[in-house]
């Protein structure tokens, strides 16, 4: 199997010069079946250079079929859809798969909302291509020689990790993630209008089950080859960003190594991080790797257009 | 299924939350800074709130992997604002849509101090019995639905089942054998049908079917099934809260005997269960 990234940039595109070796587009990630079999995770502003590189590449053996799973639909993971060439182009299968969503709106009604004619002007259904949504849960299915299954992660909005199996590999996503903490416990001060002893009972019953949610992702997991996990944050900059949804480089590496993965591509990488921090952290990420035992582990900042072959 | 039955249960969707606690909803629901704590507090509190949420986060819609058996875990796992929501579009919706015929026959207020006074005496017995912390919550939300379907009822049929309360009251006989002499269904099975339908926990559907005649349930659920029972008979023998039942059978000894409870123990904790319904009241803005 083989996956390249052709976006990593989390919340927002970063274009310019500081982040030109990593780039500046938002999540879009191709997976490789042994036989070049399609599969594309998240449609990020990364999917319009993907989707130029399928019609050059793809599009001369045949009409494209193209699967595509979100994590999610915040705009970092659906912004590149108005601009995929082969939604264009009517012999174009596009089906799009994503979890449910608690406010009650479709998968289809969110994706085609940001067409709307004020932000855009082509419609989704004057979009060529024949393209279909199916909403997803927790739950196990096959497209071509890809098995996959999901797991809820913990995020504002319901977002899924995926692990595909292909053949004797298997590479599963941990992005857009923030390990499940008691959030009962963080404001315990607020205590003068209630049941105080119900509150403590609540702390206590909320530890609990968060560690058996977190332990829930890292079985889901266990024996991938490779993860790609969301690093938007250092361990200093989550202190004022808990409960937005994403995780610290350290909360990476502690997963990788429960999880015992052979490779972790640290995703999603903050707006504001440079080339030269990342490049920076990742000689910091290698040692600590090395101090914390995980000697078998690899461990590496995705960037764009890297390709990995498992 | 009757027909009836069907009509009665359908017409559950629209019972609105306890009316004495919209205006808590609203103003916890619309807050954008509510704590988990009394997000927790409001649902947990609210004998209908807490089986809808429940029904809605363990629904096919979701289709979680594992049954959430608590607001707290539901809290957890889809985080603050989505229960939020569900509370506020599951709750206060129906209720401005049937304000004006809303059906309360039941003393609206009796029936929630004693689903509440049900719901931690419950508990304090699964503490004592050592049932491990995870499923403490479960005692208590047991305890705080068993007499949903009073709920069920008093909103299908309005006039009907006030003559119900009222033969209890008249003949001094338990109100579920008014319900059997006057209706075709009675409250226990309305409510285990409700729970069934939406798919709550197998805890909650075996303490609604046996809270009056525990006795018969043998499974692995007897614990929970006795606890609640004695705590619906200990409300009932000292008037906490009040839920239509004129004339409530006392304690059983053998359900005593069973979980190696004394009543002594029971009449130690009055102290703390009425404390904790005060604290509910005063949460909830009921006093
Ligand atoms: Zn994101
Ligand atoms: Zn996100």
């Amino acid at each position: 199997m083989k996956l390249r990234f052709w976006g990593v940039r989390g919340s927002v595109p970063t274009p310019g010069p500081k982040t030109v070796k990593y780039g500046g587009n938002t999540s879009c990630l191709e997976i490789r079946g042994d036989n070049n079999e399609l599969l594309v995770i998240d449609a990020g502003t990364g999917l319009r250079e993907l989707g130029n590189y399928l019609i050059s590449n793809d599009l001369p053996d045949g009409p494209l079929d193209i699967n595509i799973m979100l994590t999610h639909t915040h705009w970092d993971h659906i912004q590149g859809f108005p601009f995929f060439g082969p939604a264009f182009i009517p012999s174009s299968t596009i089906t799009f798969r994503g979890p449910v969503n608690a406010i009650g709106m479709g998968l289809e009604e969110i994706v085609s909302g940001q067409m709307a004619y004020s932000y855009f002007p082509i419609k989704l259904n004057e979009l060529r291509a024949d393209i279909q949504f199916k909403e997803i849960r927790e739950e196990d299915f096959k497209i071509g020689p890809f098995y996959i299954s999901t797991c809820y992660l913990n995020h504002p909005i319901l977002c899924l990790a995926y692990r595909i199996t292909c053949g004797d590999k298997t590479i599963v996503t941990i992005y857009d993630n923030e390990p499940y903490r008691n959030i009962f416990a963080d404001k315990k001060e607020d205590n003068e209008s209630g049941l105080d002893g119900i509150d403590d009972e609540a702390i206590k019953e909320a530890e609990e089950y968060v560690k058996i949610q977190n332990n829930k992702i890292i079985d889901f997991a266990k024996g991938a080859d490779l993860i790609v996990y969301d690093a938007q944050y250092t361990t200093e900059e989550y202190k004022t960003k808990a409960g937005w949804g994403h995780s610290t480089i350290d909360h990476a590496l502690e997963a990788a190594l429960e999880i015992q993965c052979s490779k972790l591509a640290l995703f999603h990488h903050d707006p504001v991080r440079s080339d030269k921090e990342l490049d920076t952290l990742q000689v910091q990420t290698v040692d600590k790797v090395k101090q914390i035992g995980g000697n078998n582990l690899i461990v590496f900042f995705a960037r764009e257009r890297l390709e990995i072959a498992i | 299924m009757s027909i009836e039955t069907d009509k009665i249960l359908e017409s559950v969707e629209n019972v609105p939350s306890l009316p004495i606690s919209v205006s808590r909803i609203l103003e916890i629901t619309q807050d954008p800074y509510a704590s988990p704590n009394d997000l927790n507090k409001l649902i947990s509190l609210d004998p209908i709130l807490t089986g809808k949420v429940l029904k809605l986060v363990n629904s096919a819609y979701f289709s979680l992997s594992t049954k959430v058996n608590s607001i707290v875990k539901a809290i957890i796992l889809l985080g603050v604002n989505t229960i939020r929501n569900l509370a506020l579009t599951t709750a206060v919706v129906p209720f401005v849509e049937v304000q004006s015929k809303s059906n309360w026959v039941l003393n609206v207020e009796g029936y929630w101090k004693h689903s509440i006074a049900v719901g931690v005496t419950s508990k304090l017995i699964g503490k004592k019995l050592g049932v491990p912390k995870e499923l403490l919550e479960e005692h208590f939300i047991c305890g705080l639905l068993h007499d949903i379907g009073k709920v069920v009822l008093s909103h299908a049929l309005g006039r009907k089942y006030q003559a119900v309360i009222a033969k209890s009251n008249d003949e001094k006989c338990e109100l579920i054998e008014a319900e059997n002499q006057l209706l075709e269904i009675n409250h226990v099975e309305i409510g285990r049908q409700l729970a069934e339908k939406w798919t709550l926990s197998s805890s909650v559907v075996e303490c609604i079917s046996y809270h009056h005649n525990p006795n018969e349930c043998n499974g692995e659920k007897r614990t929970i099934v006795y606890s609640v029972a004695i705590a619906n008979s200990f409300a009932n023998a000292h008037k906490i809260g009040f839920s239509g039942n004129q004339a409530p059978s006392s304690i059983d000894e053998d359900l005593l005997d069973y979980l190696k409870l004394t009543v002594e123990e029971l009449e130690g904790w009055q102290g703390t269960i009425n404390q904790e319904i005060e604290k509910a009241s005063v949460f909830m803005k009921i006093i």
